[in-house]
């Protein structure tokens, strides 16, 4: 089996937002969406701190689409446009999303957003990878883990944009790739584990 | 993970579009909005069947010291895809967001789009459109008017490092504007010691060397923000084994990726570096044989004159000082006690007192050891508030070594003291020989272009008559110098950048009898000017090929990716129309590519002249530096470009400010303690990763992450019944400017943070230059690169707006 996934070092990730922006340009996402974020741990401002001057923490956690090996969201969509390829990854058929959002009240990493009205772009144009689906008003969408460029073979976006070398691609059911090793040696874990939802995703300090 | 709870129990989708609704109401070009709104420029792109669709490659900033070479996508003639331009290996594939926000930026509504000219008051951003022609003869019409009536310094052409102008200023005979006044601090305090870093402290070597470094010292830079492209090696360097200690009174980024942060109180980095000295002179942690070899520590200074002993006077008139071989320095004689040349005496008298007799002289380091009598690491930890153990622990293990020392432009840099921060720095790396060798080194490390492999450009010849005035005052000193400034040409925000205390800036700029603006953008400056001209982005241009520049240890090309946007123009068309007015255009190339065949054709590296531009353009627009494999390093040799080829540590043009040896002074404003009664809190404006000075403030995507906020300890906002998100005034008697503010621990109390180059569209009001100090201190006119505006040094107070 194949099982593609990002592992992501908390340690080397650096708050930048440069994945998150690579994201919304390569997948033509429009004004109001993100597909992924970048929160710091237990902050409600931009790089705030935990704790008390100068006794302080601060985690910055990049999220987006965990690619769940037992996905919320799958389960409860009615018409089966969630779904999951052979490749491991958690896909939207968006011919059949019917916008009901079921999905998105079931995940439990507010990975998910939705097209309320139609799609805005500053540009007045679509920017992005021309192989990438555009998505109309009325459907949900996420984190394909860069489908168009991954079946091409390519790494993700915000994999080669990174600047902090915080984000590995690979196939976690290749026990020689990448990724394999590091969730082996790093002991890396994944997001809200206790849910069941076996994220492909992973994260190490 | 507290953040992570909400509602449904699962990861909350916090504020990351925080701030947008203030900005949509502040954000406003007054007045321009008609020539400058994207409606009608930007109808929807016509659907293709199959859209056509082509890859160009381009540089970006260089003002980040990124220059990221980079991979363009675009399809039916625009941007849409911008990422790491893909050849060579992995680390020289940069990039970052600002890099990404580019693909709506350029078409955003912060570009100027016409050339404009102005019909309001300066300052009132009343503009109305204008056509090329006109504008360009108004333009050479009044500069000749000026020249002519006050000869041809009258004319101020100034540039930032964005922009491609370097012809109009010797063309048209104009000043520059003399001293920057920015990023010098540092530089001016430790680059006479090692005669390296050009004044702006860039000494050290790349950034990979940290890796081999047992401590890595950062105190006053923010790397991880500052040099993001290659923040990697920061992380890599902890992961290698070096230990990453920041010191910084905020709990920078740089410092939550550190082992460790030692917070400071602004404005002392000379007192740490001080008290380090102290703590190492008294338990002898110097490196002896690098003190006596390598140092001007031996060197005598003659009791009367308190200058250095040389073997004859200078002539105050040379161009060049005499080197250490041509006009020798003097040691002693260990045994005999008598003078003797340096570079006659491998292991000299560190001290008169080693041998018999009197000479009328001391050693550098007899008075080192006298000045530094007051600096104990008791007296250190009274003035930085970090505990007396820490900073000898801290002195041990940077003589230990091998240390790296990052110094940075965004700290002390911004104050009055910041040479003496410098001088002292240079002082720890003279008495432990922290330089010259693996896992050692001194300097401001950000920036992955700056400390690479460059390789060598030539230049477009031009004819010799081409040469820019003096500038006999400033730029930044104009608004209270008389001088003979009467129009200026500003590539760049020159006018809201460059000039602490606005207030005063603009009344100066309203003296003017010209302003001319060429920027892509509508910048806060402009507002000041009597025309605006729109110049294209890095990503537009009239021909295939642009020019060429260096970036991370390689040649990268700009190519043309879009055809200019709106009815923009490429500087170098600008200049040419320019210096067709005046005669002189048939010595500008006619074109990018030709200009940049002679670049590589007159460069001194042969390899380089042997290049030619189709073999750079088959290669994505990249020659790699063919040295870039191994780590560059800085004075191997340990000979410095200094007159002695030693660290010389001891200046004898401060010898009448008292600082021939760095000697404490608090900051002028902030060391005030009369004024901090009234305004108590301190102003730092440093960098961010969201902007790079005031560019990017248009850039949508990047202001879904920050817009002008003011940050502040929430004691501090506690004890003014401030909450988190209120719109604050930030005041003092200079003036004033209005931002939401964010309750946020990472500040230290008692001081204020915003990113610089908040200017006045995108706060809420005013710009935050009203507030900040312009003050030049008198021994600056003596430094190296001229007094440092001490933006930082500044003190406000806050209230709810
Ligand atoms: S691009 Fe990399 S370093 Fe920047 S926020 Fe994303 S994961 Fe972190
Ligand atoms: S802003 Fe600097 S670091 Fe970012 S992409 Fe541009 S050149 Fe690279």
């Amino acid at each position: 089996m194949t099982r593609l996934a990002i592992v992501i070092s908390k340690d080397r990730c650096v708050g930048c937002h440069t994945c998150a922006l690579s994201c919304k340009m390569q997948n033509n996402i429009p004004e109001g969406l993100m597909w992924n974020r970048v929160l710091t741990e237990g902050c409600d401002v931009t790089d705030g701190a935990q704790g008390t001057y100068p006794n302080l923490t601060r985690t910055y956690l990049p999220v987006a689409c965990q690619h769940c090996q037992n996905a919320a969201c799958q389960r409860v969509c009615p018409t089966g446009a969630t779904y999951k390829d052979d490749k491991g990854r958690v896909e939207i058929d968006y011919d059949k999303c019917i916008g009901c959002r079921m999905c998105m009240a079931a995940c439990p990493y507010n990975a998910r957003v939705f097209n309320w009205s139609e799609p805005e772009r500053l540009t007045q144009a679509n920017y992005g990878d021309a192989r990438v689906p555009v998505r109309p008003k009325g459907v949900v969408e996420k984190c394909t883990l860069c489908k168009e460029r991954t079946d091409d073979g390519e790494k993700p976006m915000c994999v080669i944009c990174c600047p902090g070398h915080a984000r590995f691609y690979g196939d976690l059911d290749d026990p020689e790739s990448d990724v394999a090793k590091l969730v082996r040696d790093k002991h890396a874990t994944a997001l809200l584990e206790e849910m069941g939802t076996q994220p492909s995703v992973h994260y190490f300090e | 993970m507290t953040g992570m709870t909400s509602s449904q129990g699962g990861l909350t989708r916090r504020s990351f579009l925080k701030g947008t609704a203030v900005a949509a109401g502040a954000v406003g070009l007054a007045g321009a909005g008609s020539m400058i709104s994207t409606d009608g420029w930007l109808a929807p792109a016509k659907a293709h069947a199959t859209p056509e669709e082509r890859t160009a490659y381009t540089y970006h900033q260089k003002h980040c010291g990124g220059c990221c070479a980079l991979k363009c996508t675009v399809r039916d003639g625009r941007l849409v895809l911008v990422q790491p331009n893909d050849v060579g290996e992995d680390m020289y594939r940069t990039i970052c967001l600002k890099g990404i926000s580019e693909v709506t930026h350029i078409y955003g509504d912060g570009r100027v789009q016409t050339p404009l000219k102005r019909v309001g008051e300066r300052g009132s951003g009343q503009f109305e459109p204008i056509s090329w022609d006109e504008a360009l003869d108004d333009i050479a019409e009044r500069v000749k008017e000026i020249q002519a009536q006050y000869g041809k310094d009258a004319l101020l052409v100034a540039s930032c490092a964005e922009a491609d102008s370097t012809f109009l200023g010797p063309l048209l005979g104009a000043q520059s504007g003399g001293f920057t006044g920015i990023d010098v601090g540092v530089g001016n305090g430790l680059d006479p010691a090692t005669g390296l870093g050009a004044g702006y402290a860039m000494s050290a070597p790349e950034a990979r060397d940290w890796a081999r470094s047992k401590l890595v010292l950062s105190v006053g830079t923010n790397y991880c923000e500052s040099s993001l492209p290659s923040a990697y090696l920061f992380v890599e360097a902890k992961e290698a084994g070096a230990h990453m200690v920041t010191v910084d009174p905020h709990y920078s980024t740089t410092a939550s990726k550190s082992d460790e942060w030692i917070p400071i109180a602004p404005g002392t980095d000379a007192a740490l570096f001080l008290g380090m000295v102290s703590h190492i002179l008294d338990n002898k942690l110097y490196d002896d044989a690098f003190v006596r070899q390598h140092t001007s520590f031996p060197f005598l200074v003659d009791d009367a004159t308190h200058k250095l002993l040389r073997d004859h006077a200078e002539d105050p008139a040379a161009e060049e000082p005499e080197t250490g071989a041509t006009n020798p320095f003097f040691v002693m004689d260990p045994v005999t006690g008598n003078p003797i040349r340096f570079d006659q005496m491998t292991m000299p008298a560190l001290s008169v007192t080693e041998a018999p007799g009197n000479v009328g002289a001391h050693t550098v380091w007899d008075l080192m050891l006298e000045t530094q009598k007051p600096y104990t690491t008791a007296w250190a930890a009274e003035i930085t508030g970090i505990p007396q153990e820490r900073i000898e622990a801290l002195a041990e293990e940077y003589a230990e070594g091998p240390s790296s020392l990052a110094l940075g432009w965004g700290g002390n840099d911004k104050m009055t003291n910041a040479d003496i921060s410098g001088h002292a720095a240079a002082l720890l790396v003279a008495l432990t020989g922290n330089i010259g060798k693996p896992g050692a080194g001194v300097g401001v490390y950000v920036g992955p272009d700056y400390n690479s492999w460059l390789p060598a450009l030539g230049a477009w010849p031009v004819p010799e008559e081409w040469a820019a005035a003096d500038s006999e005052v400033s730029l930044y000193d104009m608004p209270v110098k008389e001088n003979n400034c009467h129009g200026a040409i500003f590539w760049g925000d020159f006018i809201a950048q460059h000039v602490a205390d606005m207030n005063l800036t603009t009344q100066w700029a309203d003296t003017l009898d010209l302003i001319v603006s060429i920027d892509p953008y509508f910048t806060e400056g402009a507002k000041w000017s009597d025309y605006i001209l729109p110049a294209t982005s890095r990503f537009e241009y009239d021909d295939e090929i642009g020019n060429i520049a260096d970036g991370y240890s390689q040649l990268v090309l700009q190519e043309k990716v879009i055809e200019p946007l709106f009815e923009a123009k490429t500087d170098l068309w600008i200049t040419r129309e320019i210096a067709k007015r005046f005669g002189q255009d048939a010595y500008l190339p006619k074109t990018g590519a030709e200009r940049v065949e002679a670049m590589l054709a007159t460069s001194t590296d042969p390899q380089v002249a042997a290049l030619k531009l189709d073999d750079i353009v088959a290669n994505q627009g990249v020659w790699p530096s063919p040295d870039r494999s191994e780590i560059r390093t800085v004075a191997d040799d340990l000979k410095f470009a200094t007159p002695s080829e030693r660290l010389e540590v001891y200046y004898d043009n401060m010898v009448p400010f008292d600082q021939a040896l760095p000697q404490w002074e608090p900051c002028e404003e902030i060391g005030n303690e009369d004024l901090r009664a009234t305004y108590p809190l301190q102003l730092t404006n440093t960098r961010t990763r969201f902007r790079i000075h005031n560019q990017y403030n248009d850039a949508k995507w990047l202001q879904l992450y920050y817009e002008p906020t003011v940050v502040a300890n929430p004691s501090d906002l506690e004890a003014r019944g401030i909450a988190n998100g209120d719109i604050v005034e930030v005041f003092n008697e200079r003036g004033s400017f209005t931002v939401p503010c964010d309750a946020n621990d990472a500040i230290r109390p008692g001081s204020v943070r915003i990113y610089e180059a908040g200017t006045a569209d995108y706060t809420v009001a005013g710009n935050v230059q009203n507030t900040t100090n312009r003050t030049t201190i008198e021994r600056g006119y003596s430094l190296m690169c001229g007094p440092v505006i001490p933006f930082s040094d500044t003190l406000v107070d806050i209230r709810k707006a």
